[in-house]
């Protein structure tokens, strides 16, 4: 299900709010589950049994990590391997299948797996868990239904944010619903939808048709326009879905962190990791680089603890080759910042103008459906391609004054305008303000989902 | 901020997010105006058993037909004409003047050539081909491209949407030298334009009013020689009872007047079965005074001209079939067969194949050039024919080949340069070969022969 369909926003949310608002606290949980579970089977009918055999089976081997603490470390390994094998089969064994026929030049079948939707997010928060139990984090959770409630709650389900376990322990079990939590939750999901509804749709409208156009009618203006509308579509489209799924945690008493820290202001690509899907560089940080040793172990293994992330951050993203350089790209210019470039002693207009022409290029590659569209589009950014008449065309449709002032308006919201304004003005002048903002935006979302049909969401895929 | 005032934004939000819902419980109906909402109520028991597409289907279902849907749109559409002046419809783009045109014809009002040069030779080969195959068992064929709205009255459109070409697909076509003889609707309505006050094309209607409509029919009865109801000497009568089809897609709740004119007909004709609507599939209309059978394949833009032909023919045949079928007309043979396609639909002529027997001829070409080219065939046995559809897989050196012709057992067989896909209703033409024969062809025989600027070769790759 979609959190910007009608079923969900006429249906579902106000329903399971509703009704668990009503019901007694004990039976809160049970109820959120099997709607959650409810939530992920009204698109996955088959694949819902999937995660729970996944679930049921890390909560098995939790309990035999607590038990046998001798063999913790036995365990939590077979946990790994199951947990990543999951994901490999289900996710990568065409990949890796495709990639192994081309190298050696041999013809084994691919398997056609469809993808289980969210397969990455709940699987690396159970290996969140897991993890925790390990380290001793935190208590192993007894209660099969609440471990089950923490992988499929079905705000942060399908696409994250990636919740670590440590951070909802206590409040799986202990929360509370309040006005004020449904009130702020409910402008912050306003605000994710807005973003979702009324600016990535409409990046997304302008980046589908210029990608699509043949690669002999890329411009440079063509190339331009399409990486700067995929630029603000895929962050307006994820943090919009992170909003939503943080504002629909606290109508429900969770408190989710946040996943993105304004991510385009950024003055390095480091800053930019630190802004960008938080949940996942922290995950990756904790549970990959600092038990690797981080850069605790010399220069030469901090070098190669940080490409192995930056390989798996691609890879986390897709079973393409696309997305794993994408992923490398980054800790490429990760890596010279720290040798070479030194940007810290930049001015800071080149810091900034340079991070956001690294990101841009970057998410070239990661829209492209192959290597020689990405090489296309990048050539056309950087070697002045003139405009055929049928990319004229195209631009002439697209480029209408309405769209003109969404790239405007999406510019500006990628701007913390918000933390200037709470800084600006302390306490609560703001809060009748951004309500009636939030309510404004409420009803131009609905009678947008009304008219208007696009709507996948991009991290679905991941 | 005070506890009520969060309560409130609480309650409006979750209360307008119940509204859907609350139109059920008042028994509202399902059923709005907006164009996409036939959809039906979906079962969670379907063939006695569990209907595993029920989520899919409801998903579906609600989000096409939820209660107020359609005041919804129609909300969209008004706050967004108003706000930014321009259309909130991705398919409707707003003119000057309250003029609506549809967006899929945005590539002919910029004149940007979707057609090649290749393209057009292809357009000519298949429809002379058509042509050929009639003319054997006396049936005198016509081709009728209707013009679009834009192209007639280009001056309502809005200012950003400016030719930017030199011709659009309809000038290229018509500098087209067919054996199949053409009807120009598009100088007939243009000086017809130039000289009537009334207008051809309704405003907020993608097609042709009833008065460009009998610009059309007279200019077809003229151009087949045929007796008509001269109905442009009658002083039709103007009403405001029109509902657009663009203006629905905009505003489904509300209903939008256009004017609509009307002529007095003899209306003795009757259809040889009910029909559900103008836009069924198969019409049939027969008038028992009259003389001569007419076949139409046609679109949405002949609805207008049924009651007109139908009271001047003996027969009239209205297929609206796509891709066009020819096995009832080879068996009717009518005197007479007019395809009419709107503008913005000509490429579907080389994305479909004609469903017409290519019937095997003595080899009439020779050649001893070969060309390096896979193809992949595709042939399966339906509806009494054998049907080869074929790729070629280097489709940019296939874009070249403009005639293809396939020989078997000592047997030519004349082939549309056509490779039908799944959608043949996109925009994106793609290279091969088609063709529909009594039997199936040996595949591992037949001789590929394809023209390449004028030149015959032969296709060195064997299925």
């Amino acid at each position: 299900m979609v959190f910007s369909s009608p079923v969900f926003i006429f249906l579902f949310l106000p329903f399971v709010y509703l009704i668990n608002g009503v019901l007694p606290k004990k039976l809160s949980n049970l109820f959120l589950l099997v709607f959650s579970l409810l939530f992920y089977a009204w698109g996955e009918p088959l694949y819902v049994f999937l995660m729970l055999f996944s679930g049921a089976a890390n909560y098995l081997l939790a309990l035999a990590m607590d038990r046998y603490p001798a063999h913790k470390k036995h365990v939590l390994l077979f946990t790994v391997l199951f947990n990543i094998g999951l994901l490999a089969v289900f996710k990568y064994a065409d990949f890796f299948i495709l990639s192994i026929n081309g190298i050696f030049n041999i013809s084994f079948n691919l398997l056609h797996l469809p993808l289980p939707i969210g397969i990455s997010f709940y699987t690396f928060q159970t290996l969140s868990y897991m993890f925790d139990v390990y380290r001793n984090d935190t208590p192993v959770q007894r209660k099969f239904l609440n471990l089950l409630l923490y992988i499929t709650f079905f705000p942060q389900l399908i696409a994250g944010p990636i919740v670590k376990y440590h951070d909802v322990a206590l409040e799986i079990e202990h929360r509370k619903v309040s006005l004020h939590g449904t009130a702020t939750g409910l402008r912050r999901f306003v605000v994710g939808l807005s973003k979702k509804v009324l600016l990535a749709n409409a990046m997304a409208l302008v980046a589908d048709r210029l990608y699509a156009l043949p690669l002999a009618e890329v411009s440079t203006f063509v190339a331009w326009i399409a990486a700067i509308a995929y630029l603000f579509q895929i962050y307006f489209d994820f943090s919009g879905y992170s909003d939503m799924a943080i504002g629909m945690g606290e109508m429900f008493g969770f408190h989710f962190k946040e996943n993105f820290n304004y991510p385009y202001i950024a003055s390095s690509v480091q800053d930019f990791w630190r802004r960008w899907h938080m949940s996942l560089s922290s995950w990756f940080r904790l549970y990959v680089y600092i038990p690797l040793g981080g850069n605790r172990k010399g220069k030469q293994r901090a070098v190669f603890n940080r490409i192995l992330v930056f390989f798996l951050t691609g890879l986390w993203h897709g079973a393409s080759w696309t997305f794993v350089v994408w992923g490398l790209y980054h800790g490429f210019f990760l890596l010279l910042e720290e040798t070479a470039f030194h940007v810290s002693k930049w001015p800071k207009v080149l810091r900034h103008f340079y991070t956001l022409l690294i990101v841009t290029f970057g998410f070239v590659i990661f829209r492209s459906e192959s290597f020689p569209q990405a090489l296309v589009l990048l050539k056309s950014m950087i070697v002045l391609t003139p405009n055929t008449l049928r990319a004229s065309g195209e631009l002439m449709v697209l480029m209408t004054p309405t769209t003109i002032g969404l790239f405007l308006i999406s510019a500006f919201a990628s701007l913390p305008i918000g933390p200037w304004l709470q800084r600006k003005f302390p306490g609560s002048t703001l809060e009748i303000p951004s309500y009636t903002l939030a309510l404004l935006l409420w009803f131009a979302c609905i009678l947008s989902l009304a008219a208007t049909t696009y709507n996948p969401f991009i991290y679905f895929r991941f | 901020m005070k506890k009520n005032l969060k309560l409130l934004f609480c309650l409006l939000l979750l209360f307008s997010s119940l509204i859907p819902v609350i139109g059920y419980g008042l028994s509202f109906a399902m059923r709005n105006d907006a164009n996409d909402s036939r959809s039906n109520v979906p079962s969670l028991i379907k063939n006695n058993s569990f209907n595993i597409s029920f989520t899919l289907e409801f998903d579906d279902y609600f989000t096409k037909s939820f209660p107020f849907r359609a005041h919804f749109i129609t909300a969209y559409n008004a706050v967004y004409q108003t706000l930014f002046h321009q259309s909130g419809n991705e398919k409707v783009i707003v003119g000057k003047d309250g003029y609506l045109f549809f967006e899929e014809t945005v590539d002919d009002i910029l004149d940007v050539e979707t057609l090649t040069e290749f393209d057009l030779t292809r357009l000519s080969v298949v429809l002379n081909d058509i042509h050929r195959s009639l003319d054997e068992v006396g049936i005198r064929s016509y081709v009728m491209v209707v013009p679009n709205k834009a192209t007639l009255y280009e001056e309502y459109l809005p200012e950003n949407l400016k030719p930017i070409g030199n011709k659009d697909n309809l000038d290229r076509y018509l500098n087209l030298k067919l054996d199949m003889e053409n009807i120009d609707l598009y100088n007939a309505l243009k000086n017809a334009k130039d000289s009537s006050t009334l207008p051809l094309y309704h405003k907020s209607d993608s097609h042709w009013n009833n008065f460009g409509a009998a610009i059309a029919y007279e200019t077809i009865m003229d151009s087949v020689n045929h007796d008509s109801l001269e109905l442009l000497n009658q002083t039709p009568q103007s009403r405001n009872d029109w509902q657009g089809d663009l203006s629905k897609m905009l505003y489904p709740a509300m209903t939008i007047y256009d004017k609509q004119v009307y002529y007095d007909l003899p209306e003795k004709f009757i259809f040889s079965q009910a029909i559900r609507s103008f836009e069924d599939i198969h019409i049939e209309s027969k008038n028992p005074t009259l003389d001569g059978h007419l076949w139409m394949m046609r679109d949405s833009f002949a609805n207008a001209l049924i009651p007109y032909l139908s009271d001047s023919w003996n027969q009239v045949n209205y297929s609206r079939s796509f891709p066009h079928d020819y096995r009832d007309v080879m068996l009717q043979k009518p005197d007479t067969l007019i395809i009419e396609i709107a503008q913005r639909n000509l490429n579907w002529l080389l994305q479909a194949t004609p469903v017409i027997e290519s019937k095997p001829k003595d080899v009439s070409i020779q050649t001893d050039r070969t060309i390096d080219l896979d193809v992949h065939f595709d042939q399966s046995f339906t509806s009494g024919l054998a049907y080869l559809n074929a790729y070629f897989t280097d489709q940019a050196q296939a874009a070249a080949i403009t005639e293809v012709k396939l020989i078997e057992a000592d047997q030519e067989y004349e082939a549309f340069p056509i490779y039908q896909d799944n959608d043949f209703e996109d925009d994106t033409i793609e290279y091969g070969f088609s063709l529909y024969t009594a039997t199936k062809l040996n595949l591992e025989s037949v001789k590929i022969l394809v023209k390449i600027n004028g030149i015959w070769n032969r296709v060195s790759s064997t299925p």
